[in-house]
């Protein structure tokens, strides 16, 4: 496919890192990127000090050391939204994306942000052998109740809402710069990549990418649509002399052994991709059928840089970097 | 001389009266054969509206192998034909070239 040139875009940018990841923020309205930085500054603060898990100030840091938890609490208003965005994606996965695995993140070695841990750079090889240790866990996310802002968490579960919180900020950003600035509006957080208003084009080209060695895809995303990528890659660290990546399998409460490098997933909104590139890293090679029984566009890579999609996603060749 | 005058008139009304069957048979036809490819193409119309579900695990009636309409079965008396559903945006597409806005990697 020829790509033709693209009219030159009126867009604005900035890039700045949060939480460990690099941010970025593209607003076409000429003059509306300082506020649409300030505005997406504000939802970050908030989200980090709704559910931040490594600040010891956080609601949920200090609602985990609370015994009133284990009976219930009335909490905020946005934790209240993230948890319940995490249990309804909890549900949506059949439990592959569980909002309880803190205390296994921790026992993992994954207790502080990731900057401060051992790095582990060599890329995963398909054929390293792999060894984890664990025991079957029983899914626990619904044991934790929330009864309109009333929150109770069971005294053995913690919970981690990192695998939706991201997603659910992505979505947030973009809606309230679209929304206040009048101004059509891209907002990545790690790669997770929201829209929302209309653009001069319809929509906005993405790369699909995870690590610069990996085969890579650029697509259109229309507006209002979302993209998120899921990584076995990224966020690996050196645990008692191993190495282990951030994505748990719900159902040992271990890390996931990896079968695919990256998983793809475009959706209406992040938090869905999110959800499904999520579960579909956990659900390893049932995952494209598990996604095409969904409906899900998706898009994955395995372990020998053999890309897999579900119907729904653009031909592979086409885009090709 | 007569007889073969007489020959000649049967002659000519007999292809008179062949040549009007043959129209009026091909009329019909022509008939059959326009109202069958109208009937054809008014229901397949509906199902040609495109869709991002994709479920290929989910069996769908026309993989049932079972009561596929075709030209040999008489068509039941046909219900009005339902609206298209309105037809859902990809949530992704592919590349229409050009300078991309951001990239999609695992964090």
């Amino acid at each position: 496919m020829v790509l033709r040139p693209a009219p030159e875009l009126p867009a604005k940018h900035a890039e700045w890192t949060v939480w460990s990841v690099a941010a970025s923020l593209v607003v076409e309205k000429p003059g509306a990127l300082s506020a649409a930085r300030a505005l997406a500054d504000e939802v970050l603060r908030g989200v980090g000090a709704a559910c931040d898990r490594f600040d010891p100030g956080s609601e949920l840091s200090r609602l985990a050391d609370d015994p009133a938890a284990r009976n219930g609490v009335r909490v905020s208003p946005l934790l209240a939204e993230l948890v319940t965005t995490a249990l309804l994606v909890a549900a949506q996965t059949d439990g592959s994306v569980d909002p309880t695995l803190g205390l296994e993140l921790a026992r993992w070695g994954y207790d502080r942000d990731i900057d401060r841990l051992p790095p582990a750079e060599q890329p995963m090889s398909p054929d390293a052998a792999v060894t984890v240790s664990a025991v079957a866990r029983r899914p626990q996310w619904r044991d934790v109740e929330l009864d309109g802002r009333v929150l109770t968490v069971p005294p053995h579960l913690r919970l981690d809402l990192g695998a939706t919180a991201k997603a659910f900020t992505a979505d947030r950003i973009a809606a309230r710069v679209a929304g206040e600035l009048d101004t059509a509006v891209l907002v990545s957080l790690g790669g997770d990549i929201a829209t929302a208003g209309r653009s001069v084009r319809g929509g906005w080209e993405v790369v699909v990418r995870d690590r610069e060695t990996d085969p890579s895809q650029q697509v259109f995303l229309p507006d209002g649509s979302a993209i998120a990528t899921s990584s076995t890659q990224k966020r690996r660290w050196v645990h008692e002399g191993r190495v282990y990546q951030h994505i748990l399998d719900p159902a040992f409460g271990a890390p996931v052994i990896p079968a695919w490098r990256s998983a793809t997933v475009a959706a209406t909104d992040c938090v869905t991709a999110n959800a499904f590139s999520t579960a579909a890293i956990v659900r390893g090679r049932a995952a494209p059928a598990w996604l095409a029984e969904r409906g899900a566009t998706a898009r994955l890579v395995d372990l020998e840089g053999r890309v897999v999609t579900t119907a729904g996603w653009p031909d592979p060749g086409e885009g090709a970097t | 001389m007569a007889t073969l005058l007489r020959g000649k008139r049967i002659v000519g009304w007999l292809t008179g009266v062949i040549g009007a069957g043959s129209l009026a048979v091909t009329g019909l036809m022509s008939g059959f054969l326009l109202g069958t490819t109208h009937t054809g193409s008014s229901s397949v119309s509906p199902t040609s509206v495109p869709t991002t579900s994709t479920a290929p695990a989910a069996p769908s009636r026309h993989d049932d192998g079972e009561d596929d309409d075709s030209e040999s079965t008489p068509a039941p008396a046909a219900p009005a034909p339902a609206a298209p559903a309105p037809a859902t945006q990809a949530p992704v597409q592919p590349s229409q070239g050009g300078q991309s806005s951001g990239t999609s990697s695992g964090s």
